[in-house]
Order: structure tokens, then sequence, then C-alpha cells
């Protein structure tokens, strides 16, 4: 004796695995077309404070495990330093050695002391904790988040030898953690000007962890003004970015006889596979 | 069934934290390889389409959730790779070399031409250059380098933990 229903569920039996499949693709097809809307971007929050959370956890744990074992070797370093401090004490006289330490020392902290001055933006300094995993985004997960104060949209800076320029702008906010979207990435557009010159243009990322920028709609006839090397900076004209934020070097123009600008590649001022420490600019404390 | 779908949601959440915080530091030639990928394929070989589909779905999702790529884009590609994936299992024999790096090839280039297609059909803005340049193969080398490590590992991972050996006393 059989119910009505059960060819229907002989098929649904025997189909189970590919309904599953349809419904999973299905459902992520509708997330990845109403993306962006609140409903769909609050897990993506509630996600990455999760994991957020996570990877600082892994990050501290290594980055503790990491300095354990760089005291170790620093503290033997260091008794070495001391024999040969020593040594050196008993040859020379006077402190000219400290005199010197002391300059140069002092010479840094000057450096940095006018650095922190000259921002006009409070300046909010972030750990990376995590990197995108994909192959195509190419995103930092950093250690602070709404309650920190970050808030999404704002510009990311960094310092690397003296030189700072920009890293890119916050794109998601989690409690705790924040996505970090570089200028690397294809999806993200800067209005840059070249520095000397002042011709104004678009710059964009290539996608996929490639260090090399794009600068588009630049005037065809700053091609004679324009040269290898030149600085390129933020415009300031989009109010996200503040103006004169270094992006990078100009490193081959071209031009085609079809269009009316130049396609110029720059280099980025920061090396992105050695960053660290980020700031995150605010324009209230 | 519940229990397999756990340990490999498990295994993959701690492979992709590890991916994104110590592993994302060990950079060859300017790529790193993608052992999150590596791992789903032979995990998804090893545990059938039905579990596979499912994990990959919610992997996917908490890919999602540490990328600012849309959510959804990761699940779909790695629903329907666990799908496919996982239609091998009990098919094919495993030795420890030849089908671990074709598996390692067949995943990268599926993973490129899925993305391709949906960053296509979707309009997600991201350039060919993207998916067509130098570092994806160097990407691919690596991974096919990778794969037949990490199948050892799972391999001897199961052997450890599921299938203890018996005394005479069973």
């Amino acid at each position: 004796m059989s119910s009505a229903g059960s060819p229907l569920r002989h098929l649904t039996n025997r189909y189970r695995r590919g309904l599953i499949l349809t419904a999973f693709l299905v459902s992520s097809s509708t997330m990845i077309l109403f993306n962006g809307t609140p409903g769909v971007a609050k897990p993506q929050e509630i996600g990455l404070s999760v994991f957020g959370f996570l990877q600082g956890l892994i990050s501290g744990t290594v980055h503790a495990a990491t300095q354990l074992g760089g005291s170790v070797v620093d503290l033997t370093d260091l008794q070495a330093r001391y024999q040969k401090a020593a040594t050196l004490v008993k040859k020379y006289e006077g402190n000219e050695r400290a005199l010197v330490q002391l300059r140069e020392e002092n010479r840094r902290l000057r450096e940095q002391l006018s650095f922190h001055q000259s921002l006009p933006y409070f300046n909010v300094p972030v750990e990376i904790i995590g990197k995108d995993p994909s192959k195509v985004y190419s995103t930092f997960v950093v250690n602070k988040g709404y309650l920190d104060g970050i808030r999404k949209n704002l510009p990311v800076v960094a310092t690397q030898g003296g030189v700072t320029g920009l890293v890119g702008k916050v794109a998601e906010v989690g409690l705790s953690s924040s996505v970090v979207q570089p200028i690397l990435d294809a999806n993200l557009f800067i209005a840059a000007r070249i520095e000397n010159t002042r011709h104004e243009g678009l710059v964009t990322g290539k996608g996929n962890n490639q260090e090399i920028l794009s600068m588009s709609y630049v005037k065809k006839a700053s091609l004679t003004e324009v040269h290898q090397g030149d600085l390129v900076v933020t415009a300031g004209i989009d109010s996200l970015y503040p103006a004169d934020l270094l992006i990078g070097r100009v490193k081959t123009i071209t031009t085609k006889e079809y269009q009316t600008s130049l396609d110029i590649e720059l280099e980025p001022i920061l090396d992105f596979s050695r960053l660290e420490y980020l700031n995150i600019l605010r324009s209230e404390p | 069934m519940i229990r397999t779908i756990f340990w490999a949601l498990g295994i993959l959440a701690i492979v992709l934290l590890l991916q994104t915080t110590v592993l994302s530091y060990f950079v060859v030639l300017g790529v790193k390889a993608d052992i999150l990928l590596v791992v789903f394929v032979i995990l998804a070989t090893q545990n059938g389409s039905f579990a596979s589909q499912i994990v990959g779905f919610f992997l996917g999702l908490a890919v999602d959730t540490v990328t600012t790529s849309p959510l959804g884009y990761h699940a779909f590609l790695f629903s329907l790779a666990g799908y496919l994936f996982g239609l091998g299992s009990g098919k094919v024999y495993f030795d420890p070399l030849v089908m671990p790096v074709f598996l390692g090839f067949l995943a990268t280039a599926f993973e490129l031409i899925v993305g391709f297609l949906l960053n296509t059909v979707f309009r997600l803005g991201q350039p060919l250059s993207a998916y067509l340049n130098i570092g994806e193969v160097f990407q691919l080398i690596l991974n096919l380098l990778l794969s037949p490590v990490v199948f050892w590992f799972f391999g001897w991972v199961k052997e450890k933990f599921q299938n203890p050996r018996r005394g005479f006393g069973g």
C-alpha cells in the first residue's frame, strides 16, 4: 500500500545530492547578486568578528613565540656585545661612542616626532593579523575594529624607511578587527595626480597581489611633462583620502594613437609584502 | 555523515586560520600555495559528493567573511568543487604521487576557471589579468608540489585515528 507522495519522495531521495547542490548554488548566486545590501552584509560582519578574533589569537601566539625566540637570540647576542663593549671601554677613554649613539637616537626621535605632528589626522596604529586566503582578492585583516573607533572607508597609510604612503581603505569593520582593501585591489579606485605636473588621473590595482598599479585618464597632452620616476600622490578630491599622500612612482608610460589619455604603470611607494603595522586615519580623535 | 561533515569543517577551519595568519608569510616567488584548496579537494575525494558540497558551502561562506569578495563567491566555488571532486570518491585508485598531483592541477584550474566565470557573469569587476598571469603558473606548480604531501599527511592521520589496529582481543 503506497501513499500518493511516494513517487515524489522516491524522486527526492534519488536526486537528493543534486537538489542540495542546486540549493547551495542558487543561494550563493543570490548572495552575490544582493551583495552590499544590509541583509547580506550583516552575516559577513559577524563572520569577520569571529574569524578576526581567532586570527588575532593565532597571530598573537605566533608573534609571542617569535619574540621569545628572538629574545633568546638577542640575549646571546647581547652577551657577546657586552664582552665586546667591555673590551672597548677599556680600550677607549671617554664616552665618544655613547655620544654618537645618543645623537643618532635623538635624530630618529626628532624625525618620528615631526612625522607624528605633520599628520593633520588622528591615526590609529594597527597590526596585520591575517592576509587574504584567496588569489584574486588581496586584503589584510587588522587587529582593531568598531570598538576602537574604526569605521568603513577610512584611509589607511603605512610608513616604510621614513616614507609614508597610502595602503588603501577600510573595507569591512568587525567588532575588534577590520578588513583593509589595499590599493593593489582591482576594485579600488583612487583619484590621484602626478606630484610635479599636477595632472590628474585614476589609480587602480591589477588584482591578484601584483605589486603594480595602473593610472588612467591622464591627458595625452601631458606626455612631454610626465617622466619615469615621477611621484604620484592622492588628489584629495574624492573626500575619502587626504590630498598629497604618496601612492607610487611612474614606471612606464604608454600611449595609443586612438586614445585621448595615457596609460601609466606605477610602482607602489610601499613594499606590500613587508607590511606589518599600518595607521588608520581619522578626522576626529 | 554528520560526524564526517563536522570533522571536515573543523579541519578546514583550522587550515583557513593557519593560511590567513602563519602560512600567509611563506611566499615563494611572490605567490603562496593554496593549501586550503588542496586540503579541501583531498578531503572531498575521501568523503564523497554529498558531505563535501555541504562542507564546501559553509567553508566558502567562512572564506567570504575574511575577504572582500562578495558573500557567496567562495561558497559557490567550494560547494561546486565539493560536489565534483566528491564524485571521484571510491571510484579512483589513489596512488601516493600521480593522482594527488593530478588533483592539485584540476583543483587550481577549476578555481581559476569557475572564478573567472563568476566574475564575468556577476560582473564583479576583476580584470582578466587577475586570473591570467605568471603568478598563477607559479601557484599551480606550488600546489602540485604540495598535493602529495598533504595527501600523504591526511592518509597518515586517517590511518592513525580512524582505523586503529586492534589486537587479538578485538
